[in-house]
């Protein structure tokens, strides 16, 4: 019994430490200027303002940022799941030339970091005019290898039988993919889209090599933008930024924490 | 009549349809995987070929003039100082990492197979949480407690008589500042991994080594240890290539490598080189080393898995 309130008292310190840093963030960003630098902890905003917010909005375009993140990730997600579904389909329940070979090519992508590729993939995009674009960010990540691995292995999983029966009714392959395979691999396919979405919306490395200007960029952009101009003398809306930021990504977490927690675990963490 | 009638119109319609049909369904996969694949080659294949080309250039970026440099630009790099000081720089990142990012979140899931109930759900969902935080917000956020003068960490101390040092400007706290801003970010993860691995080991195993009289230590260390090697093994090969590809992010938004190239490692260099300085040629010749020498470790990682892991659960 000691032992167990012991373990417990050990998680608890993990988790405040853990969640300590979000809730000063959103502590700071509620907070009056005066009260930011008061000492102690004080993690309850002694007189609450949403002034920070205000101030980040006239200081910065938020509005804007927060659109191009939310076209860029939907967009990326939309594309990236139905991709990924069309050919985990393709490999999971075909057999064709070459099916082995395309699949080993589809998983070697993903031992390529983007430091390796960033220099080509950079200038090809440039000499497409697309620097300063949203197709610049969107264009090359319209597909994951990822995605293709991960649904063909749920695919795998269904009963032959299910696709024996579809043959009899006379259904194309294309009528099956749609009418039997999408409704029972559903909980797979949004757990997937969940990832991707998520992903998009944090990502932040190739964003800042191919777009520059404060009209295009995304959310994570904005903010390390407004901290190299505004950092040391506003922390308030500075704060109100980077809670903006992370909003939309909580959200996301508390609704299908379950679905984030497994689907991330098996594909790796990234920026 | 007029079914016979639609009986002769039917079979040549048929005919056209089979036709077609049966050369779709020869494409058919093709053509399911086509959207896909284009993205990849286009994005990954083809690019990785153009790094080892360019890697053999002395090129700026903008200039129509591609000189071909031979080893020139690899000479260079293992010749010059910049290279085994971000190679170092590498080391401590990777080695700092695993430290935090494997013994801690280890010891918290063994830790967690304790106690039972809904609680361990939300203690999982609260650690877990960093993971789903852009890196951009992760940096920024801690830039703000690490703050010298005003951040909560230094005013801290100075209550309790410590002046702290300006982290990020401090040759000697600049790596493990950040290592513990991207520790923050994997310890959660990498705990619900080890957290799964010792669920996936039957019950029955401990409750005979208890009747054995096996303390809680030896338990570890003769059932879980053994029986989370597979585990233990994808843990240290993402923590590797997250200390040596994610660092990369605060570097760029905290430090940008200083103070004095304090704080740089190889993919920021990669940045610097290709980014900054234009050095196309030397940048590419950079991306080849790093990108041999990392898929070099996750092979012998690999191999070290094949031979050492039990597999039998």
């Amino acid at each position: 019994m000691r032992s167990k309130v012991f373990v417990h008292a050990i998680m608890v310190a993990s988790c405040l430490a853990t969640i300590f840093p979000l809730l000063w963030m959103v502590s700071t960003s509620l907070k009056a200027p005066d009260d930011i630098f008061t000492p102690g902890i004080t993690l309850l905003p002694p007189r609450p303002t949403l002034g920070n917010y205000q101030k980040a909005w006239e200081l910065t375009p938020l509005g804007k940022y927060m659109w191009n993140s939310t076209v860029a990730a939907l967009v990326i997600m939309a594309s990236q799941t139905l991709t990924s579904l069309l050919a985990a389909y393709g490999f999971a329940r075909h057999r064709f030339p070459g099916r082995e070979v395309l699949f080993a090519l589809f998983l070697g992508t993903m031992i390529v970091p983007i430091h390796v590729v960033m220099i080509p993939n950079y200038i090809l995009v440039s000499r497409l005019g697309w620097i300063d674009t949203l197709a610049a960010l969107i264009v090359p990540q319209l597909s994951s290898a990822f995605g293709v691995f991960m649904l063909r292995q749920h695919l795998l999983t269904l009963p032959k039988e299910l696709f024996d029966a579809a043959a009899i009714d006379g259904a194309g392959s294309w009528r099956a993919l749609w009418q039997i395979v999408v409704p029972i691999i559903r909980p797979a396919i949004s757990a997937l889209a969940i990832l991707f979405f998520l992903n998009a919306w944090n990502q932040y490395f190739w964003p800042l090599l191919v777009l520059t200007k404060p009209e295009v960029q995304t959310i994570p952009l904005g903010l390390q933008r407004f901290a190299s101009t505004e950092a040391g003398t506003s922390w308030g809306p500075l704060m109100a930024v980077a809670t903006a930021a992370s909003v939309p990504a909580l959200v996301v977490y508390l609704v299908a924490q379950r679905h984030i927690m497994s689907s991330f675990v098996t594909s790796g963490l990234k920026g | 009549m007029g079914a016979s009638a639609k009986r002769v119109v039917l079979p040549s319609h048929v005919v056209t349809s089979n036709r077609l049909s049966g050369w779709l369904r020869h494409a058919a996969p093709y053509l399911y995987i086509l959207p896909a694949f284009l993205p990849l080659v286009a994005f990954v294949y083809f690019p990785l070929g153009r790094t080892f080309q360019l890697s053999l250039y002395d090129w700026n970026m903008v200039s129509p003039q591609w000189r071909f440099a031979g080893a020139a630009n690899y000479q260079a790099l293992l010749t010059g100082e910049e290279f085994w000081m971000a190679c170092w720089n590498t080391v401590l990142y990777v080695v700092g990492m695993l430290i935090f990012s494997i013994v801690i979140p280890l010891t918290l899931a063994v830790l967690l197979t304790r106690i039972a109930g809904g609680l361990q759900t939300l203690y999982k969902a609260i650690l877990f949480s960093p993971a789903v935080i852009s890196f951009a917000v992760a940096a920024i956020t801690w830039l703000w407690i690490f703050n010298p003068i005003d951040g909560l960490l230094n005013r801290l101390l100075l209550e309790l008589g410590i002046a702290g040092p300006s982290w990020l400007n401090n040759p000697r706290w600049v790596i493990p500042t950040i290592l513990i801003i991207c520790s923050w970010k994997l310890i959660g993860y990498n705990f619900v991994i080890f957290a799964a691995g010792l669920a996936g080991i039957p019950n029955e195993y401990y409750d005979a080594a208890k009747v054995d009289g096996a303390s809680a230590f030896q338990q570890f260390w003769r059932i879980s240890w053994p029986l989370l090697t597979p585990t233990t093994f994808f843990v240290l090969v993402t923590t590797v290539i997250y200390a040596d590809q994610q660092t990369l992010i605060p570097i760029q938004i905290l430090t940008q490598g200083g103070p004095n190239k304090a704080s740089t490692n190889l993919v920021y260099l990669i940045f610097q080189y290709g980014f900054q300085f234009f050095e196309t040629g030397l940048a590419s010749a950079l991306a080849t080393l790093v990108f041999l020498l990392f898929t070099g470790i996750t092979v012998l990682q690999q191999r070290l898995l094949e031979r050492f892991v039990h597999y039998e659960v």
